[in-house]
């Protein structure tokens, strides 16, 4: 703890009064008979400044000579034992040693330590916390958001704790932006210690050039993207290739078309990325052998202009696991199955948002054939039929069927309030057709009545496995 | 012999016995009962603590007392536990004044006693978030090492980050 607390001490300043400069008393020291050692301490602090200039400027010394006569009156009128021990303390660059030990000791040396000694046993006994006790603080003011930068302007200590948090995380808005990007711009280095950079609240202000800058100062250890609404164009793209850290990409606010075959160049190289997300908007590959997927590809959510063969023509990497679709207009039963027959087996997480126009009105259907494994799964009732729970398509399997959480979203719109009845729900889990399902979201647009028997019996059951049902909006 | 205690000497020689079981909730005596007693405490164990005075040593205990049977959660949900708010008991618990608190932090510290520190923690951040740098510097007696042009700099620099 001792080793730690070392900087902290550091931040101490010695009082001024303890280090009259050296200068003085050997140029002068002729005059060794000067007035009285109560001089003004202003008086010393101008011959400090006056001792600071260079070797060049001895004539103010001449000038301000009664100053020097008195500190080398302090120097030599020695009466008590001064030992030498007490020299470092001082913190004299060059001592006149041989002056002192002939004379044996400075009683004003030995009170000034004295008093520097008491007010740094003083300082001690207060809030002076080792440093990763600070750190401690602060990470909890940053979770708290409230970690502002009026920390940074404490001292230096603070300065160096402080800044890489402020920056891991910045929250930045549209009044914000253009600061942030300028404060960015005239550091090389402060961009390296951002990690997550979320810019979906920029609408107007995010420039491509903008864009591009903050990627490119953030390259280092940015881990974590998320592009702005409007414009992500070929800078950013191509300043995304230098990114090496980066775990998250999320396009799926972008609305600018962005070229699909592009974007596969600039994130090839991505070792470590995990979660992409396509833009809303996308040219079409028609190249699709020359992609080549992030190696470490978990997540992977589908919008734009995909089409029905690029989802079967393409291979996906195989270490997929989480996917999700939406705003895909050109994806019909036939791409969704392509895809499904290929991942199917191998996704715990599944999601298709509405509205997906190519899709039919019973297109989900067959997900628990195809895709078994699933823990969370998320559906429009618009895309399923009212035989989504019966036997046929949520059949038994071998084991316990792992779906843990379901969302059942709806449109709204016409036919949608009668199409899942709750009653097919119930006679699923009560036939142990879904062993393993605690949560279940679902919006009142699906007209199911709470009061209803079989409402009751899911509110039952799921509560017994310590989940529940939740009917939102 | 009833069972052995465990106890816990203050910088001032004060003896604390206290059962196992609160002594263990400080990590650092926990892994030294168990490193120096493999077999399990046969006798009474004496555990100097150096640094922590005798007052500040027993609000600590009290403090390991009051907690002997709650389980704290792991430290997965970091961000989930940071932004918690600090428990009543803790709350009043940690109701002195500035010097104790420092004290009780910096043996929590010491003594590897994870929540206490938390808590701690948390007292002074709610103590410190509303307060101007000049106040800050006192509170941790800090003195300013900027110069004024450097400290306009600062605030320029990331005027991005101020409240609006």
């Amino acid at each position: 703890m001792s080793q730690i607390q070392k900087p902290v001490k550091s931040n101490k300043r010695r009082p001024k009064k303890v280090r009259p400069p050296y200068k003085r008393y050997v140029y002068k020291s002729n005059f060794a008979n000067g007035n009285s050692s109560d001089e003004e301490f202003e008086e010393e602090d101008q011959a400090m400044m006056a001792a600071k200039d260079p070797y060049g400027n001895y004539k103010d010394f001449d000038v301000k000579s009664n100053l020097n006569i008195r500190s080398v009156y302090v120097l030599t009128n020695q009466e008590s034992s001064y030992t030498s021990k007490i020299w470092p303390r001082s913190q004299f660059e060059k001592i006149d040693v041989l002056r002192c030990c002939i004379n044996n000791g400075n009683s004003e040396y030995l009170k000034k330590i004295e008093e520097a000694y008491q007010i740094q046993q003083y300082e001690e006994s207060l809030m002076n916390f080792p440093v990763e006790v600070i750190v401690r603080i602060f990470e909890i003011l940053l979770a708290q958001g409230k970690l502002k930068p009026k920390f940074l302007r404490v001292c230096k200590l603070f300065y160096s704790l402080a800044l890489p948090m402020i920056y891991s995380r910045p929250i930045l808005r549209a009044p914000n932006f253009f600061s942030f990007v300028d404060t960015l711009s005239n550091s090389k280095t402060i961009g390296n210690h951002i990690r997550e950079l979320d810019l979906s609240y920029i609408i107007q202000t995010g420039k491509n050039a903008f864009v591009a800058k903050l990627l490119k100062r953030s390259r280092k250890n940015l881990e974590m993207f998320v592009a702005p609404q409007t414009s992500f164009g070929l800078g950013p793209l191509i300043a995304l290739k230098n990114c090496e850290q980066l775990k998250v990409l999320d396009l799926s606010l972008v609305s600018e078309t962005l070229n699909l075959e592009e974007l596969f160049n600039s994130i090839r190289n991505l070792h470590k990325l995990t979660h992409l997300s396509f833009p809303r908007s996308s040219i079409e590959v028609n190249n699709f052998k020359s992609i080549s997927w992030p190696p470490q590809l978990s997540y992977l959510r589908i919008s734009g202009g995909i089409s029905d063969d690029f989802l079967s023509e393409l291979t996906f990497p195989p270490t997929i696991t989480q996917m999700e679709f939406a705003h895909c207009p050109s994806i019909s039963d036939l791409g969704l199955r392509a895809v499904m027959n290929k991942l199917g087996s191998k996704l715990t997480t599944l999601k298709v948002q509405y509205p997906m126009r190519g899709l039919k009105m019973n297109s989900l259907d067959s997900v628990f054939i195809y895709c078994p494994n699933l823990r969370v799964l998320e559906i429009s009732v618009d895309y399923v039929s009212n035989t989504f729970f019966d036997e046929e398509n949520l059949q038994y399997i071998d084991y316990p069927r792992p779906l843990r959480t379901l969302y059942i979203n709806s449109s709204g719109s016409l036919g949608t309030t009668t199409k899942l009845d709750p009653i097919d729900l119930a006679v699923a889990l009560n036939e142990g057709r879904l062993p393993m399902l605690k949560n279940i979201q679902c919006t009142a647009k699906l007209g199911w009545d709470p009061k209803s028997d079989a409402v009751n019996y899911i509110v039952d059951e799921l509560d017994e496995r310590q989940g529940g049902l939740y009917i939102g909006y | 012999m009833s069972n052995p205690k465990v106890i816990v000497i203050s910088s001032d020689d004060e003896k604390f016995p206290v059962d196992p079981k609160v002594a263990e909730k400080s990590l650092l005596m926990k892994n030294m009962i168990n490193d120096l007693n493999p077999d399990g405490l046969q006798e009474d164990f004496e555990i100097p603590t150096p640094n922590v005075r005798a007052n500040v040593l027993a609000k600590v205990l009290e403090w390991c007392e009051h907690h002997k049977n709650t389980i704290f959660p792991d430290d997965d949900d970091e961000d989930a536990k940071k932004s918690a708010p600090v428990e009543e008991w803790d709350k009043n618990f940690l109701k002195v004044d500035q010097e104790m608190l420092y004290e009780i932090m910096l043996a929590a510290n010491y003594l590897n006693i994870r929540p206490l520190l938390d808590a701690g923690c948390k007292m002074v951040a709610e103590m410190i978030k509303g307060k101007s740098p000049e106040e800050l510097r006192r509170i941790f007696n800090i003195v300013n090492d900027f110069s004024p042009e450097e400290e306009a700099a600062i605030r320029r620099e990331n005027e991005w980050a101020e409240d609006r």
